[in-house]
């Protein structure tokens, strides 16, 4: 089993749920407006934009990025004390406890897809009660490194239920919150591995292609260009 | 206790051990305030509230405190190198120094730890580097590194110090004790356990210098072995590194000196530092020949990022680093050590009016320059090509014809090369900064992120100035502890 | 290490459920204790979102009685499962700290904030005794109701309860919002509301002005048939958007059409133009069910009239629209051929080109587009709404002082020859409150609507509500509006309450989905609909017998009767008990599959086709002429229809004459401001994060807000670069945006998508209330938007205000 992801660029309407529905699912903590001025943001799933060109030979691009899943991760190869590490299904996991907050996982990813909990979130008392209660997603301490786990919780839990059913999983069983939500059906979640599966077929097109692809990292999450 | 100078004791070796005297404790209390802001800032404000109180931010995650780390790492394996061939050439000119290299080492590493040590948000975890050590990162190694260079260290001053401490008992019999406890109760200094001794010591020396050549590569490729940085990923990173450690080592040895010799009158001869100039004058052309080779590759393969990071460098907001790095921190010291002392004042005056005549040529290009640089760039990096380069520009040429004025038609060696050292190593320092920080601020996607943003809190450099305090006291305190030359020079030897 | 984890999460359903119990603070660091919540109390209530009126489905995850999660509901054929990212802040709203905890009677003065928590009981008895005082003296005309996002039963129970209490009174917001399409909907097929659109089966979008991708409605719905358009299907269909301003409607359509401000209704006819001389158009669907294509011959007079076809091709020749739009004139032509030749397809617009000081004409030549092509009630084409049949409401007497006060005109001068097509003018009220009404209003109710917020030109509004005696509003959220009321009676948030949500007109076939307590209230709220029925009751009489229900829920339960009983859709019961039931796991009910061909209910026009040519215009025109001719001969002038309607054009700023009128034509476009004075144009859009500043005090949303300028929390002004440079404005300067009505202060944001002379400002933030996030941050650009109309419709021209730029 290999989880991965596709992203339809095509499809994609870079309306920003995919961002949104990540942070109710694991409650990752909003920045203030002092934290947003001063880059405290974490998200797991981001927009990346870019705008150029000359009015109206105008162009933009707008590419849902979540943390790619490598292969082979640069992540994984410079943690000092194996806190991010890869499991047997291929999601690249962060082991809160371990963590130590040295941040070299950070400045080793090219996709900038990790964040560091730089301060306490500030939020008001009545936002506790909102906090997905499943431990699996607590909220990380201050002072540690956290990023996209493919929704794991989802993950292990549709597993461990198939399992329990003694049923190999199916196919678009489980879905990452992005996944869940995406309003343009851009984002496709599954096994690489299963070549009936439909993100193994999406990998297949001629439209697909990975970012930062020369690096050798190997990720997980295909795109597919526009157009 | 003042009588047992003995004649063929040299004094001024031994006065900084004598008593504790009022500018002493004043020197004492300065750092120890200084150390206690550091604390309280690392304790009530970085601990209590988290990385937030940093510079540091979702573009940046290294900041001034790795700088200070490699910077520090680098400067320690300098002066390791220079107390190794110290002892295996038998470089006569560096036995004095020796010594003092190898506490500089020491303490410098020690800093360069704490600096790890401060950087990283979760400290209460630090234990876990040697409790869940993951072999394959190069953290790790560093972290083998260091232990093994330290210890080795360690030995190579007790080895070097041994004899003196004993000789020290004898000299001061009131701290007897201390000095035995230091030489860890071994106390004989018959010839035979000399010549043990310094064989050991060579043996060590031999050691160490690849040691320390690994530490510095190491350090390197704790940013070198990273792909995901433009210009880091390049196999150029170990060699610089390590040349740049031996420049900024040797420097700060020179510095460490020329402040023992202000500071308590040691009688440090002229060759001394002409022998640490010579070795500065040697080494920093490696240095920009590296330095040159990296940005004739990158010019020439145009390869977008790493272009970037360089137009960054050359034009951008990190010019007035690169251009001080290359200019006061590589040229002119080089000036200063291989010119002629003694020129006529109508050669030094042409220098100066040559000097302005270069820096207003400079100053009236530059806006064109700059002007032409912000068409070429993109609308999104608006902050690109900022005002203040001219200013900066402005500033380093003053220095430049302050120093070619004033400093080079000194006849002193001392302020001459104590000022190259000075030049060097803050050059060193700003190579660092732009090392680390800014492929980290010019990342891969930046046409999406953005440019990041770095500009360090005053916590971090409270804390930062704090560590660098620590070190302070910990000079002070080897004063007291330990002769600062070898009371048994090589030419007072039968 | 996975060995580790997988021990870790067998122990950690414990811890789970601990912390859920005890409520604590959100436990840090303990991921390798925690595990699944395994709580004794998880489960997922179906409700219906209100972030916006497209009601999509949703499924709340409600965990030992808190609300943890919102997603899609699945069966919800709107959403079909997915949200937009405005759904998932629906916990923020809950959960929003600065809620109206109770009920609000005024001790201070009006605005100052100080407020005595009384009971419901009490404010009940408030209301209860005004409205019967004003009853009394025989004045129920002079109570206005303003509102907003009425939903579901909710405009039926207020305008039951306006019918029955005696006012005309009911001043909804659609005159500022996107009036212009209803409206010109009416004149060529008759029907005043929003259209339905086949989006997953056409080919080719053409679309003026409406953010497909970011603010049209229903989100979410276009969101996915942008996705099942392009790569859903063997074919892949073409959206070409026409913008003034590069949005990520337009940068994410595949092509964009970077047109002049105001004229989408001469590019409109232009390729209406090159469609009708090519003899691109679908004939058959023209002569048989269009009226005035072809010139004509008045039965009656004998008259002839110029038809679409002549006016076209006469006035507008592709060069000549090249000239007035912007758009080369290689485009126009290239664009007609594909339109026409692609089908199905649709043109659309929305707000960027209906609510113009032009719109209503604009609009009827984009729309017309549809006709020529045969995409009316066609598949892939436009298709008319259908509602669910639910029960008919009891009848209704009005006793005679309500008789007497329905009988009176409305307050705003919608329908009279001011505002001759408008059904309520909204952002005409301020004139009204200073006494400009035929009666002055005695006393004001608001429903979810803040026109101290959103209507342009606000500062009217600050100077002249004081002047309303009484001012009730039911908002949840302490508003700009709410903090001028006297009684602020507050509603349960839509995750609190029962109440019915119809889709907004979109996919034809009827849906309607139910809303519910997801949670208990968390405060001593009340649903508005029961506050009202309660207000009723008090009042006694005929106003109470109006309201023979308890409260909301049997309201609810006695309109969908009828659906349960007409036995259809995808919930099928035996008894009602369980029909109610069903609808409650469910949270939808829907009736899947749309009746093409049935154009009774498709063109409802006097001449029962689509009128290229608009006869209920000119029946109303001519009305009022006729009228206006009376008022003078009561005057002793003698006057003739010809003139008085000449006088109505001229005020209405019309410059179109005879037949070309009553056509759809280009008005030229009108602005607000000297051009030397003010050389710049404002646009005011939104954004897809926005929830209509409903949002504003939801971080998840703040923090999210531009997407396209990678801007978060605060306003920004977007410039061209080479327009900022002429003023020698950098990114993130801070700048003056001057109006001939007021200034405000923002951040320059440089934007290659901004075209040189306009300033594209968000409307989003610039709250003077509604919480902390929302209080004192950013800019509203209403404040210096000109109260300009488009007069044939009462509706307001938001892109008409000139602007001057400086650096601050």
């Amino acid at each position: 089993m290999r989880w991965g992801m596709v992203i339809d660029l095509d499809k994609c309407t870079a309306c920003q749920s995919c961002a949104v529905a990540c942070k109710t699912e694991n409650n990752v903590p909003f920045a203030t407006p002092e934290q947003s001025e001063r880059g405290h943001t974490i998200f797991w799933m981001d927009i990346l934009t870019r705008v150029w060109g000359e009015y109206p030979r105008t162009k933009a691009r707008f590419i849902p990025r979540p943390c790619m899943q490598c292969d082979s991760p640069p992540c994984v190869q410079v943690c000092p004390v194996g806190a991010t590490y890869r499991r047997p299904d291929g999601i690249v996991a962060q082991n809160y406890d371990r963590c130590i907050g040295c941040k070299y996982c950070m400045v080793a990813c090219p996709y900038g897809a990790r964040s560091f909990n730089m301060g306490r979130p500030e939020e008001p008392e009545t936002f506790r009660n909102y906090a997905n209660p499943d431990g699996r997603v607590a909220r990380r301490r201050v002072g540690i490194v956290e990023k996209c786990t493919f929704c794991f919780q989802r993950v292990d839990t549709a597993v461990a239920r198939a399992r329990a059913e003694g049923r190999p999983i199916k196919d678009g069983e489980v879905r990452t919150a992005c996944a869940q939500t995406c309003t343009g059906g851009a984002i496709a979640f599954g096994d690489l591995d299963d070549p009936m599966s439909r993100v193994a077929r999406l990998a297949e097109s001629p439209r697909a292609f990975r970012l930062l692809d020369e690096l050798g990292t190997k990720p997980k999450v295909l795109y597919l260009m526009e157009g | 206790m003042r009588s047992l100078v003995g004649p063929d004791r040299p004094e001024h070796i031994l006065r900084p051990l004598e008593g504790i005297g009022g500018t002493y404790l004043l020197a004492l209390a300065g750092f120890l305030a200084v150390v206690a802001l550091g604390a309280y800032h690392l304790v009530f404000n970085q601990w209590a509230r988290g990385l937030e109180v940093t510079g540091l931010n979702s573009s940046i995650y290294w900041g001034l405190y790795i700088i200070n780390f490699v910077f520090l790492v680098g400067v320690s394996a300098g002066g390791i190198i220079v107390a190794a061939l110290a002892h295996i050439l038998e470089f006569k000119a560096f036995r004095p120094i020796s010594r003092m290299a190898e506490m500089q080492a020491i303490v410098w590493l020690i800093l360069a730890t704490l600096f790890i040590f401060v950087s990283i948000g979760s400290p209460d975890r630090f234990y876990y580097l040697l409790l869940y050590p993951r072999l394959g990162s190069p953290l790790i190694w560093d972290v083998i590194i260091i232990a093994t260079y330290l210890i080795l260290a360690m030995a190579m001053g007790y080895l070097g110090t041994r004899a003196d401490l004993v000789r020290c008992m004898a000299v001061f019999p009131g701290r007897r004790w201390l000095f035995r406890l230091l030489a860890l109760g071994y106390t004989d200094i018959s010839p035979a356990a000399l010549a043990r001794d310094r064989r050991l010591l060579k043996t060590l020396s031999w050691v160490a210098i690849p040691t320390a050549v690994l530490l510095h590569s190491i350090t390197a490729w704790i940013l070198g072995l990273v792909k995901a940085r433009a210009s880091w990923h390049t196999s150029l990173m170990a060699p610089l590194f390590v040349v740049s450690a031996v420049v900024s080592g040797v420097a700060l040895v020179a510095i460490g000196v020329l402040v023992a010799r202000a500071v308590w009158r040691i009688e440090i001869r002229e060759e001394v530092a002409r022998g640490l100039g010579t070795v500065l004058a040697f080494s920093i052309p490696v240095l920009g020949y590296f330095l040159f080779a990296e940005f004739l590759t990158i010019a020439f393969s145009g390869e977008t990022a790493t272009f970037e990071i360089v137009m960054e460098l050359v034009w951008g907001r990190f010019a007035p680093f690169f251009w001080a790095n290359l200019i006061l921190g590589l040229l002119l010291p080089l000036f200063l050590l291989v010119m002629p002392p003694r020129l006529s004042v109508g050669w030094a005056f042409a220098r100066a009016a040559a000097a302005t005549a270069f820096g207003a040529a400079m100053l009236v290009i530059w806006p064109w320059a700059g002007s032409d640089v912000q068409m070429l760039l993109p609308a999104w990096f608006p902050e690109w090509g900022g005002v203040s380069q001219p200013f900066w520009i402005l500033a380093g040429l003053v220095s430049l014809i302050l120093v070619l004025t004033v400093v080079v038609p000194s006849t002193s060696v001392f302020v001459r090369v104590g000022t190259a050292a000075l030049l060097v190593a803050g050059g060193v320092f700003l190579e660092r900064t732009n090392i680390v920080v800014l492929p980290q601020l010019h990342r891969f996607l930046v046409e999406f992120y953005g440019p990041g943003r770095y500009v360090p809190t005053w916590p971090e450099v409270a804390v930062t100035i704090g560590i660098y305090a620590v070190g302070g006291l910990a000079f002070l305190v080897l004063a007291k502890l330990f002769p600062l030359v070898e009371l048994e020079l090589p030419d007072e030897r039968p | 290490m996975a060995m580790n984890r997988r021990a870790f999460l067998k122990v950690s359903s414990a811890t789970g459920a601990a912390l859920l119990v005890t409520g604590r603070p959100v436990p840090e660091g303990a991921q390798e204790r925690g595990g699944p919540s395994g709580a004794a109390d998880e489960r997922w209530v179906p409700n219906v979102c209100l972030q916006c009126p497209a009601a999509c489905g949703i499924l709340v995850k409600v965990v030992d009685g808190r609300a943890v999660k919102i997603e899609g509901n699945p069966v919800h054929p709107i959403n079909e499962g997915r949200l937009c990212p405005k759904g998932h802040i629906g916990l923020q709203l809950l959960y929003d700290p600065d809620r109206i905890k109770g009920p609000l009677k005024r001790v201070g003065e009006r605005g100052e904030g100080k407020w005595e928590t009384i009971g419901w009981d009490q404010a009940i008895g408030i209301v209860a005794k005004r409205l019967g005082e004003l009853r009394g003296r025989g004045e129920p005309h002079t109570v206005v109701f303003m509102g907003g996002r009425y939903r579901g039963q909710m405009h039926a129970l207020f305008g039951r309860f306006m019918q029955a209490y005696g006012t005309p009174n009911d001043v909804g917001h659609s005159s500022i919002c996107a009036d212009g399409s209803p409206i010109a909907h009416y004149l060529t097929q008759g029907i005043k509301s929003y259209l339905g659109y086949d989006w997953d089966n056409t080919n080719y979008i053409l679309c003026f002005g409406g953010s497909f991708l970011e603010a049209w409605r229903p989100t979410t719905r276009l969101l996915r048939a942008y996705g099942h358009i392009r790569r859903e299907r063997p074919v892949r269909g073409k959206l070409v958007h026409v913008d003034t301003r590069f949005s990520v409607t337009a940068a994410k359509a595949d092509e964009w059409l970077a047109i002049r401000p105001g004229t989408d209704g001469a590019l409109a006819l232009g390729i209406a133009h090159v469609i009708v001389a090519e003899e691109l158009y679908d004939k058959a669907f023209v002569a048989e069910h269009t009226f005035g294509f072809d010139d004509w011959v008045d039965d009656k007079t004998g008259a002839p009239h110029t038809g679409f076809k002549r006016l076209v091709l006469q006035d507008y020749p592709p060069p000549q629209v090249a000239e007035i739009t912007g758009i080369p004139e290689a485009t126009i032509v290239r664009i007609a051929r594909e339109f026409a030749a692609t089908r199905p397809a649709v043109a659309a617009g929305e707000r960027g080109s209906s609510m113009q000081a032009n719109g209503i004409f604009n609009r009827m030549a984009i729309h017309s587009l549809n006709a020529l092509v045969g995409s009316i009630d066609a598949p892939g084409g436009v298709i008319v709404q259908r509602g669910p049949h639910f029960s008919d409401w009891p009848k209704l007497e009005p006793d005679p002082v309500a008789k007497a006060g329905l009988g009176m005109p409305r307050v705003d001068h919608a329908g009279t020859a001011r505002f001759p097509l408008a059904g309520k003018v909204y952002q005409h009220m301020p004139e009204i409150f200073a006494g400009a009404g035929p009666y002055p209003v005695k006393a004001l109710f608001l429903y979810y609507t803040n026109p101290l917020f959103s209507s342009p030109d606000i500062g009217r509004f600050y100077e002249t509500i004081k002047r309303v005696p009484f001012i009730v509003d039911f908002t949840p959220f302490m508003s700009e509006t709410a903090e001028y009321a006297d009684l602020i009676l507050p509603d349960h948030t839509y995750l609190e309450r029962w109440q019915d949500d119809v889709i907004y007109p979109s996919l034809g076939y009827p849906v309607v989905g139910l809303r519910q307590p997801v949670v208990k209230p968390l405060y001593d709220t009340m649903n508005t609909g029961d506050a009202l029925i309660k207000i009723a009751r008090r009042m006694g009489g005929s106003v109470a017998q109006a309201f023979p229900w308890k409260n909301m829920e049997e309201v609810l339960k006695f309109r969908f009767k009828r659906i349960w009983e007409e036995g259809e859709g995808n919930l099928k019961a035996g008894s009602f008990e369980e029909f109610w039931a069903k609808l409650g796991r469910e949270g939808v009910w829907y009736k899947k599959g749309y009746a093409f061909g049935e154009w009774d209910k498709v063109l409802r026009t006097p001449s029962k086709k689509f009128e290229f040519y608009s006869i209920a215009l000119k029946k109303k025109l001519d009305e009022l002429a006729l009228k206006e001719v009376e008022k003078a001969r009561e005057g002793g002038k003698e006057s003739t229809p010809d003139a008085e309607l000449e006088k109505i054009l001229k005020g209405l700023k019309l410059t179109a004459r005879g037949d070309g009128l009553y056509l759809p034509h280009y008005e030229p476009i009108r602005h607000v401001g000297d051009p030397k004075r003010y050389p710049l144009l404002l646009n005011t859009y939104k954004l897809i994060t926005h929830a209509e500043g409903r949002g504003a005090n939801a971080p998840w949303m703040l923090e999210r807000l531009g997407v396209h300028v990678k801007q978060r929390w605060e306003s920004w002004a977007e410039l061209n670069p080479d327009t900022a440079r002429e003023l020698g404005i950098r990114d993130g300067d801070l700048i003056w945006i001057e109006s001939s009505v007021g200034k405000l202060r923002t951040n320059a944001k440089l934007y290659p998508g901004a075209r040189p002379d306009v300033v594209n400002i968000p409307f989003t933030l610039g709250h003077r209330a509604y919480g902390r996030y929302a209080k004192g941050r950013g800019a509203n650009p209403n404040w210096i938007l000109a109260n300009e109309y488009d007069y044939l419709g009462g509706t307001a021209a938001f892109f008409s205000t000139r602007v001057r730029v400086s650096r601050a």
